[in-house]
């Protein structure tokens, strides 16, 4: 169980995360979505117990996480920035890990090192960035640990490796089910293996939930500019484009288009769309001031 | 959940941790070698007097000890050094601070006795080297003539400096990581303190007050009751890894 009270974390007056408050409670995939410098990373340190809260609370199986034993040794943490040591050989790091993670598999580990063409023998330092991803992910996904955080697992990867990573992180999920978070700020290629979607902005939880509630947040509304725009009035309008001199289209939350009862009069007129949980968090996490199509059409 | 929770003890980690490092760290005892061979050139090339006639030349060559401890201390610095800096490694393994800090205090431990010990058989090696060299090697009498009790004192003695050296530069390194510019800014500023401290000391107590550095190794060196030298050296390395666990208590993990 992970449970954030309003956690809140600051480095040297900077802000990293504001009353972040969630709560998993069952094995989920997890996306942990936010631009960067969201506070993705910081909330997992704190998860993980690195990091002391500035205010709040981060509790990790109904204790406070932060140097607590019993939290370090359910919980797996990978991000780019961990270290190893220098002269330890793939083979060895993963045998120093299984010494401290007692479900750890070593025989998948290997497995996946061979599948991956890792060379055992080779240094850490030694492998370039998309093998060293590669190999920190083996490493969390065959330890097995209750809660597996993998802070953005694919960086350095080529896109047919992405690809592999998600599916192996699927049929690890399906065969071992726990609680996996996978931060990102690439939701288009993860969504697909996704249960739940964590959207964090500027140290805040924006959105929490499964990932059909966070499909069906937007709607995309085309039509003629006289039926467009009273509704553009009305509505907070998260874009707006022009297709051509007879069409424009703009994104609004669904709810409140819902909300406005105009659906049996202009049904005829307009479409109305779906988009993708990836355009939802572009618009969820955009900075103020409009899109790219204001800043040229004004 | 088909993940099984584990709850291992603090100590448990801690002993698994200590076996961890001291294997990722077992170049060290590579570095002892190889710092006490440097230290072994330097004792032979400490000092040398030699005179005669053209048929006779008598060559007398004092062989000291000295460098060899010198780079034995400067070798369990780096080491302890290395540990305190070096914190962010086992967090991605299973860890909290008192497990770190446990197995670092157990390693610069394990690390003294093994200097010590190479030490101890510093003085017949040195005999037994000088003998392949030179006609005829006397050792001194701090070295010769001696039991397996003295030999045991030497061990002890040799122990627990290198404690107290270890357990100081940990000290000094964790407050480092844990206080990072604000440490280096703390040092330089008690630095000029201390020589502000002494000009004015010296202009209104006069060229009468001196302090005299010796003082401050002979607090321990010169101490020849063994119960009251026992409690300063213990007291310094208590009170040392005191400082270290208030530095390292409540340390983040975010490089």
């Amino acid at each position: 169980m992970i449970r954030c009270d309003e956690l809140t974390k600051y480095f040297n007056g900077t802000r990293a995360l504001k009353k972040c408050s969630f709560e998993i409670t069952e094995p989920t995939l997890t996306g942990v979505i936010g631009v960067n410098g969201a506070g993705k990373t910081t909330l997992f340190k704190s998860l993980a117990g690195f990091l002391k809260p500035t205010g709040g609370s981060a509790f990790v199986f109904n204790e406070p996480a932060f140097q607590n034993i019993n939290v370090a040794q359910n919980v797996m943490l990978i991000e780019e920035g961990m270290q190893f040591y220098p002269k330890t050989s793939l083979y060895e790091l993963i045998d120093s890990y299984q010494r401290f993670y007692k479900s750890y598999d070593v025989t998948l580990a290997q497995g996946l090192l061979n599948y991956f063409n890792l060379p055992g023998d080779a240094h850490y330092n030694q492998l370039s960035k998309g093998m060293a991803s590669t190999f920190r992910l083996i490493l969390a996904l065959a330890a097995r640990a209750p809660i597996t955080l993998l802070d953005e697992p694919t960086t350095g990867m080529d896109p047919s490796v992405r690809k592999d990573v998600y599916e192996l992180i699927l049929k690890d999920y399906i065969k071992s089910p726990r609680m996996i978070l996978i931060s990102s700020h690439y939701l288009g290629e993860m969504e697909k293996i996704l249960d739940q979607i964590l959207l964090i902005d500027e140290g805040r939880v924006l959105e929490h939930g499964a990932l059909e509630e966070f499909q069906h947040l937007f709607v995309a509304i085309k039509g003629s500019p006289e039926l467009i725009t009273p509704i553009e009035e009305k509505l907070h309008v998260f874009e707006g484009k022009d297709f051509g001199p007879g069409i424009r289209q703009i994104v609004v939350k669904r709810e409140e288009f819902k909300n406005l009862h105009l659906w049996d009069e202009v049904k005829e007129s307009i479409t109305v769309n779906s988009i993708s949980p990836e355009d939802s968090f572009i618009y969820l996490t955009r900075r103020k001031g409009g899109g790219i199509h204001e800043l040229y059409d004004s | 959940m088909n993940s099984t929770i584990h709850n291992e003890s603090q100590m448990e980690i801690a002993l698994k941790q200590t076996k961890d490092k001291l294997i990722n760290n077992s170049g060290a005892f590579l570095y002892l070698i190889l710092m006490q061979m440097v230290g072994y050139f330097f004792a032979f090339n400490a000092g040398m007097s030699g005179g005669g006639t053209d048929e006779v030349f008598v060559s007398v060559r004092s062989i000291s000890a000295i460098p060899l401890h010198v780079l034995t201390i400067a070798w369990i610095l780096v080491m302890a050094l290395n540990l305190a800096g070096e914190k962010s490694r086992e967090y991605y393994l299973v860890s909290n601070n008192f497990t770190a800090y446990f197995s670092d205090i157990a390693l610069i431990e394990i690390y003294s006795v093994i200097g010590g010990l190479t030490l101890v058989f510093a003085g017949p090696f040195l005999q037994v080297l000088g003998s392949l060299f030179f006609d005829n090697v006397h050792l001194h009498s701090d070295f010769g003539d001696v039991g397996i009790g003295n030999q045991l004192i030497l061990f002890l003695i040799s122990t627990v400096y290198l404690l107290m050296f270890g357990a100081a530069a940990y000290a000094f390194g964790i407050l480092r990581t844990r206080f990072n510019l604000r440490f280096i800014l703390g040092t330089i500023g008690t630095i000029a303190v201390l020589i502000a401290g002494s000009i004015i000391a010296l202009r209104i107590g006069g060229p009468q007050l001196n302090f005299d550095p010796e003082s401050l190794v002979g607090f321990y060196l010169f101490e020849h009751r063994p119960v009251i030298w026992l409690g300063k050296v213990v007291l310094t390395v208590a009170g040392l890894y005191g400082i270290s666990y208030l530095g390292i208590r409540n340390l983040e993990v975010n490089e």
